[in-house]
């Protein structure tokens, strides 16, 4: 991913960027939580009266929560993520794991992580 | 599968599924401030250039573009089309089948009869009070009406004795009655079945075939990264043949929200590259389908020719005399026959330069909307544009339509149909499409069966579905012409999937599959018939109650019966000739069907109130 001949960095801006990413994760999955309960619980008379609707549609909104919305959220959280290692290394980050993360990320600017 | 029951289907709140879809599209737009964000504030903002710049900086920002235009295209292919306006359809859908029942489902108690069986095939019988009442001669007071016998009043006295002499009546009656509504019934539940299970087919769908998602950042991102964006590169065309292959089960309305979600640099793409996944498919608009059949119609008639040299070739090195060689000319026919068909209906909708041509007398544009050299083959021709008209009149041909009779007498009634449109509604713009689109039966034998009639079913529906959709503006004013048996091909779809119809009219019918104009799902009001009465259909009402028949339900109108025999001890040729002379012209032998096409005029226009 890497190789760079230049390299300049604003670390507190970098973090700013990481909690923009932080806070959209966290508002996207709470956002799409709601919309599959809201979803799920019309369901249920949909499935009492014996639609095909019901059922497709309860996992439809499962699905929705878990791949799409839940998937655009991790996306950002692993980029967040990868972010915030860039901004304590200071440095091109090459090897990146969540357990990176974990290991140099200053936790106590991102609480609950 | 759908299990829904009638009473299911009564007491089912169609406003909670509109209000769940009210709330996925509200879901939708406020998760478009999401990506803005990420592109604002972080990809333009904390992390531009001159806060971060390197090559890990660069990557960063491009996988934060890729992460938010994927969840925008994400909102828009699963959440609003999918997700959203599957419910609005679906509620919309089994809200109007609700109305009918709120309808029926009186009638048949207040009239003393019951509803058994299964749910996919109601039956509706005399409850067994009615049979005692009529057993025990005292019928209910609407049974005397319609049998128009005075209701006894206990004693043996003339009224009676009339009512027992009349018992048969009075059951034919009771039971006839029975029988149209539960071919309304059956009808209702038909299309409430089918919308339930289109409605869940479209969900399941979504999740069996979904885009990728962007890697995420970490070892192997470079390798994982292109192949993301070779997949994207390759979505836009999966989808379009799934689409067209039928395997996406989008309604024709989500077909519209996806074409318009592509930008025109890949709609271009698609038409160019893959005119097979765009000419065909309802829900696109007809322009681009139009470009698409007739660069498609220039490569099967090219094809075609490289076919038959091949053949030719071949045959000339082949003894004449030997079983091989029979079969080889037997598919050089065919190739040859194709090639004609195809060859004929492109020289009538193009003009001497070769570009779109366009109908001599009321100037307007042919679009072709498909075509196909299967069965008896097909086509669907547009004299007019479907998506800007004020009134759309979609004719059906029956027995014996296909290929052939697009290039000619098929396309010269709908000519017609379009030249009268504009005579008698000169301020508004009427599209007149000949819709061969289902495989017609061959010849008499064939149309007895009403199985073309129920395959071609589902093609009608989505093409009514598909003109709604397109609608530019209001939404035209859409009436199905059918004639003969293409009359029980309009029925079939009417009944058994539901059409998106504001007029169904039926032009020399031997039956339309259900006995009563209620079944059919569109206004009463909105159901026309006509047999002239030299017509030989009249004799062979093979699908069922003729709809010109009082007791059908239909409005009628006035057709004449322009056509004579060639000698009088022949007969037979009057009854045969005027089943086809329902839009005979100034042309024809015997004169113009004046008041038939005038009649139809009236109705595809909407000048209902002129019809006579």
């Amino acid at each position: 991913m890497t190789g760079a001949d230049v390299f300049a960095m604003d670390p507190d801006e970098v973090h700013r960027s990481v909690e923009v990413l932080f806070a959209i994760e966290a508002e996207a999955r709470s956002q799409a939580t709601a919309m599959a309960e809201a979803n799920a619980r019309a369901c249920g008379p949909l499935k009492d009266a014996g639609t095909a609707l019901g059922p497709a549609l309860e996992a439809a909104g499962e699905w929705w929560r878990t791949q799409r919305a839940g998937g655009f959220a991790r996306l950002l959280g692993n980029t967040g993520e990868y972010l915030a290692v860039c901004a304590e290394e200071a440095v091109e980050v090459d090897e990146f794991t969540a357990g990176t993360f974990a290991a140099l990320a200053d936790t106590d600017r991102y609480p609950g992580r | 599968m759908s299990e829904l029951t009638w009473e299911h289907l009564r007491d089912l709140d169609c406003g909670a599924v509109r209000s769940l879809g009210d709330s996925w599209q509200s879901y939708t737009e406020q998760q478009l401030v999401h990506p803005e964000r990420l592109r604002a504030d972080v990809v333009g903002g904390h992390l531009s250039v001159e806060h971060y710049e390197s090559d890990t900086a660069a990557t960063v920002r491009d996988q934060i573009d890729m992460t938010a235009d994927r969840y925008e295209d994400d909102l828009s292919d699963y959440a609003r089309t999918r997700v959203a306006t599957t419910l609005f359809e679906a509620a919309d859908a089994l809200e109007k089948e609700q109305a009918e029942l709120e309808e029926l489902v009186p009638l048949i108690e207040a009239h003393g009869m019951a509803i058994e069986g299964d749910r996919h095939e109601y039956d509706v019988n005399l409850s067994g009070d009615l049979h005692r009442a009529i057993l025990t001669l005292d019928p209910p007071q609407w049974l005397c009406d319609r049998c128009g016998v005075r209701k006894p009043d206990g004693f043996w006295d003339w009224d009676t004795l009339k009512v027992l002499f009349d018992g048969a009546d009075l059951y034919g009656t009771a039971v006839g009655l029975a029988g149209q509504y539960q071919d309304w019934l059956r009808a209702v539940m038909s299309r409430a079945h089918d919308a339930d299970d289109e409605a869940a087919a479209a969900l399941t769908a979504m999740s069996e075939h979904p885009g990728e998602l962007p890697p995420e950042l970490g070892a192997a991102y470079d390798d994982l990264v292109d192949d993301y964006r070779e997949a994207l590169s390759q979505e836009v065309a999966d989808e379009a043949r799934a689409i067209a292959e039928g395997a996406s089960d989008l309604s024709p309305e989500q077909v519209n929200q996806w074409w318009e979600g592509l930008s025109e640099a890949e709609r271009e793409a698609l038409a160019e590259e893959h005119p097979e996944w765009v000419g065909p498919v309802d829900g696109i608009p007809a322009a681009a389908r139009d470009t698409a059949n007739r660069a498609l119609l220039d490569d099967r008639i090219g094809g075609l020719d490289s076919r038959i040299a091949d053949k030719e070739r071949a045959l000339a090195g082949m003894d004449p005399g030997s079983d091989a060689y029979e079969r080889a000319k037997e598919e050089l026919d065919g190739l040859e026959t194709d090639r004609r068909e195809l060859s004929d209906l492109r020289g009538e909708i193009t003009d001497r330069d070769g570009g779109p041509g366009t109908h001599g007398e009321t100037g307007q544009p042919y679009h072709l909307l498909g075509f196909d050299t299967e069965g008896s083959g097909k086509a669907i021709v547009a004299i007019g544009d479907p998506d800007t008209a004020d009134n759309v009149n979609a004719y059906v041909p029956g027995t014996g339509g296909g290929l052939a009779g697009s290039g000619a007498g098929l396309l010269d009634r709908a000519r017609t149909m379009a030249s009268d449109a504009q005579f008698y509604r000169p301020d508004e713009q009427t599209a007149t499409v000949l819709w061969m689109g289902y495989d017609a039966p061959d010849d008499l034998i064939e149309a007895t069966d009403d199985r073309w009639a129920r395959e071609g079913a589902e093609n009608l529906e989505r093409f009514t579905r598909g003109v709604r959709a397109t609608a530019e503006g209001e939404p035209a004013n859409l009436t199905l012409t059918g004639h003969s048996y293409g009359s029980t091909a309009v029925g079939a779809a009417a009944s058994g999937q539901g059409v998106e119809a504001d007029n169904l009219v039926f032009v020399g019918s031997p039956g339309v599959g259900v006995d009563t104009a209620s079944a059919l799902g569109v206004d009463e009001g909105g159901v026309w018939a006509s047999t002239n009465d030299e017509d030989m259909i009249q004799y062979a009402p093979v699908h069922g109650n003729a709809p010109v028949n009082e007791d059908f339900g239909a409005g009628t109108f006035t057709s004449d019966s322009p056509r004579e025999a060639s000698s009088p001890w022949r007969f037979w040729e009057g009854a045969t000739e005027n089943h086809g002379s329902y839009w005979d012209t100034d042309e024809s032998a015997t004169g113009p069907n004046t008041a038939s096409r005038q009649n139809q005029a009236y109705i595809v226009t909407g000048q209902e109130a002129m019809v006579r």
